[in-house]
């Protein structure tokens, strides 16, 4: 079966380190990891990625930044997006059925269950 | 008698004397002589003094001629019988009870005379001071001392003008009244204040009129009167003039004075004569009803700013814990979104499920999910600035909320009681966060009764009668006394609050729960939402007996 790529777009480099093990253990995935907003677009364009987890608040370019960068371009935007968030409350991600701003949701801190339930929802 | 009586004086004393006064002062007596042994006698002395010849023996002027009466003022009846005996022929002898009775006569001429004159003193003071009021004794009245006032009433009338001149020219609107409270002067300042003429009050007690609807005193009157508990009865604002002593100061709004609404400042001052007795008083009206709106705007303008201020300050300090706290959560949230993927992993290393590192990472997970917890508290918390207030039905978020619980109170064997009113008025609300309120006022009551029992409900709307219950003062500022408001009380029959704690349980991280409850924030939540409505709420126990929890909100107007 082939291995669906995702491309992990998020600041905290200890975190992206375990998601990525994480995620590869399971077999289903080839992860490429990128801690800086500002080279999420060009690793976007090289690794064509069948989904993106983009963390909202980044130091140097947040992540609806990057969603919109995306959102321009015809080889990028149709790639499905999942934001991963800090400063939202479950209720509020939960009342909000996962979406916003039309992309589905996570809050940090997630179960890797959890995380995967919401990327094979996704994945494109 | 064609010619002057001649009369004879025997005894010179007291009465001896009063007669030379007497008789020498009368132009057609004349007083050939006065006798008495006592050379130094009061008669004898004044005799000499007017060049009347005296002698010791009365018998030196017994054969004069023309001696037509002969006073024996002596007193002594041994020489009146001498005298009957010895006497002229036509020649009269007035003695003992004629003398007395022109003793009296004279006496009482002198008391009416000194009366007299105490009168005429006094007219003249009365004149001389204020000109004014007094009714002059008619000058033309035949005494020889009034004659010398018709001079005087000539000066009287000028200083009436002048006097008269000054309150009328004045800006100040002035009026006086007599010790009587009749009006004796009322200058154009007044009518035109008071769109009352002078005419109409002038000589009258009717001043009153021109302020009032009923007859009551004006501070003049009160001064007069010297009534000063009329002073506290009669007006709101007054104190004893800083500037003349003895003097009243007061001051009102008056609604209809010369057809407009005016405040009025009285000052009121007494007048005396040159005796000290009050006589009249003298009122001045000022209109300051321009300065006191301009002073009554501005005191309303600097407690809405006052209040403004404090409501930036208090937004102002929301805001920043908000900043705060969504800093706090992103940054531990990512630690926290590390140690649960590090725990993941591990737990997928571990081949078997072995029992102590599973339960170790089992703990980790917990403990991650409580932290995280907390920081969802925390932002709830802070995160105020977006208050969606809309008219709500109160009953309606009350069924919503006890729905979101409603799996909770049937496993744990609750009963609901329902004493809700439907016609409750609308309140200004946040949906959302007043649900969150009651859901987190029921939980509580459930966490209180862990054998089961009752909760009750109730919501009402009424007057506010007064604000109590350890409410802070803060708000008290929310509400003012006789305000309809909407209150909401949720009683259980639970284990209760003990009277220490009933208003720490609305202060961040109180908790009574241990470890395995919540962490305290909940009801201090609560609390800020109620707050952010500008509502009240409080508890109230009796330790053992259950609590009951009262929420009061503003009315949608």
């Amino acid at each position: 079966m082939d291995r669906k790529r995702i491309l992990v777009i998020d600041d905290e480099e200890n975190f992206t380190k375990l998601i990525k093990w994480n995620l590869e253990k399971t077999g289903k995935y080839e992860i490429r990891v990128e801690n800086s907003g500002l080279l999420g677009f060009s690793a976007t364009k090289e690794f064509k990625p069948h989904l993106i987890l983009l963390d909202i608040s980044m130091p140097d370019m947040d992540g609806s930044e990057v969603a919109f960068q995306l959102k321009c371009d015809e080889d990028t935007k149709d790639i499905p997006i999942v934001f991963l968030t800090a400063v939202a409350k479950k209720e509020e991600v939960e009342a909000n059925s996962g979406i916003i701003g039309g992309h589905p949701f996570i809050a940090k801190p997630v179960e890797l269950e959890q995380l995967i339930d919401v990327i094979e929802r996704n994945v494109y | 008698m064609a010619e002057k009586a001649k009369i004879l004086i025997i005894g010179a004393g007291k009465c001896g004397r009063a007669l030379v006064e007497l008789f020498s002062k009368i132009e057609k007596i004349t007083i050939i002589g006065v006798v008495d042994f006592n050379q130094d006698a009061p008669g004898i002395k004044l005799a000499k003094a007017l060049n009347i010849p005296t002698a010791v023996d009365y018998r030196e002027f017994m054969n004069r001629a023309g001696l037509s009466c002969i006073f024996n003022s002596t007193g002594k009846a041994q020489i009146e019988e001498e005298l009957m005996l010895s006497k002229p022929a036509g020649v009269e002898v007035l003695g003992g009870c004629s003398v007395n009775l022109i003793q009296e006569l004279i006496e009482e001429r002198e008391k009416v005379e000194q009366q007299l004159k105490g009168l005429a003193e006094r007219r003249d003071n009365v004149v001389d001071n204020i000109g004014v009021g007094a009714i002059p004794i008619n000058p033309k009245m035949e005494t020889p001392d009034f004659n010398k006032q018709i001079k005087k009433d000539e000066d009287l009338g000028k200083k009436d003008k002048i006097i008269e001149s000054i309150i009328q020219n004045s800006a100040v609107a002035t009026f006086v009244i007599n010790s009587q409270h009749k009006v004796l002067y009322w200058n154009v300042a007044c009518e035109e204040l008071t769109g009352t003429k002078a005419k109409d009050l002038l000589g009258t007690s009717d001043h009153w009129k021109a302020f009032y609807s009923y007859q009551r005193p004006c501070v003049a009157d009160i001064v007069i009167d010297n009534s000063f508990v009329d002073l506290d009865k009669f007006y709101k604002v007054y104190q004893g003039s800083t500037l003349i002593p003895n003097g009243l100061h007061a001051e009102d709004w008056y609604p209809k004075l010369g057809g407009r609404d005016r405040y009025i400042v009285f000052d009121a001052a007494p007048i005396y004569d040159t005796e000290g007795k009050l006589i009249a008083a003298i009122e001045t009206l000022q209109d300051i009803t321009e300065r006191k709106k301009a002073e009554d705007e501005l005191k309303k303008a600097y407690t809405r700013l006052k209040e403004m201020q404090n409501q930036v300050i208090q937004a102002e300090k929301l805001n920043t814990i908000g900043q705060l706290a969504s800093g706090v959560a992103h940054e531990v949230r990512n630690p926290l979104g590390i140690i649960l993927q590090g725990v993941n992993y591990l737990e997928n290393k571990i081949p078997v499920k072995e029992g102590d590192i599973s339960e170790t990472l089992t703990m980790l997970k917990d403990s991650v999910k409580r932290a995280d917890k907390i920081i969802n508290t925390l932002l709830d918390f802070s995160r105020f600035t977006n208050l969606d207030l809309r008219p709500e039905d109160i009953n309606s978020i009350l069924e919503s909320s006890l729905s979101l619980v409603k799996i909770k109170f049937e496993s744990k064997n609750i009963d609901i009681i329902p004493e809700i009113k439907k016609d409750v008025p609308k309140v200004l609300a946040d949906r959302n966060k007043l649900e969150q309120v009651f859901v987190n006022i029921f939980l509580n009551a459930i966490q209180a009764m862990p054998e089961g029992g009752n909760i009750t409900i109730r919501s009402y709307g009424k007057k506010l009668e007064g604000i109590e219950n350890g409410t802070s003062r803060r708000e008290e500022g929310y509400f003012m006394i006789g305000e309809k408001v909407v209150v909401v009380e949720i009683e259980d029959t639970g284990v209760g609050i003990p009277e220490e704690n009933l208003k720490k349980v609305f202060e961040p991280f109180f908790t009574t729960k241990g470890s395995t409850g919540g962490v305290g924030l909940g009801l201090s939540v609560t609390k800020n939402i109620i707050h952010m409505h500008r509502g009240i709420i409080y508890a109230e126990s009796r330790f053992g007996q259950g609590a009951k929890v009262t929420v009061i909100l503003k009315i949608a107007e």
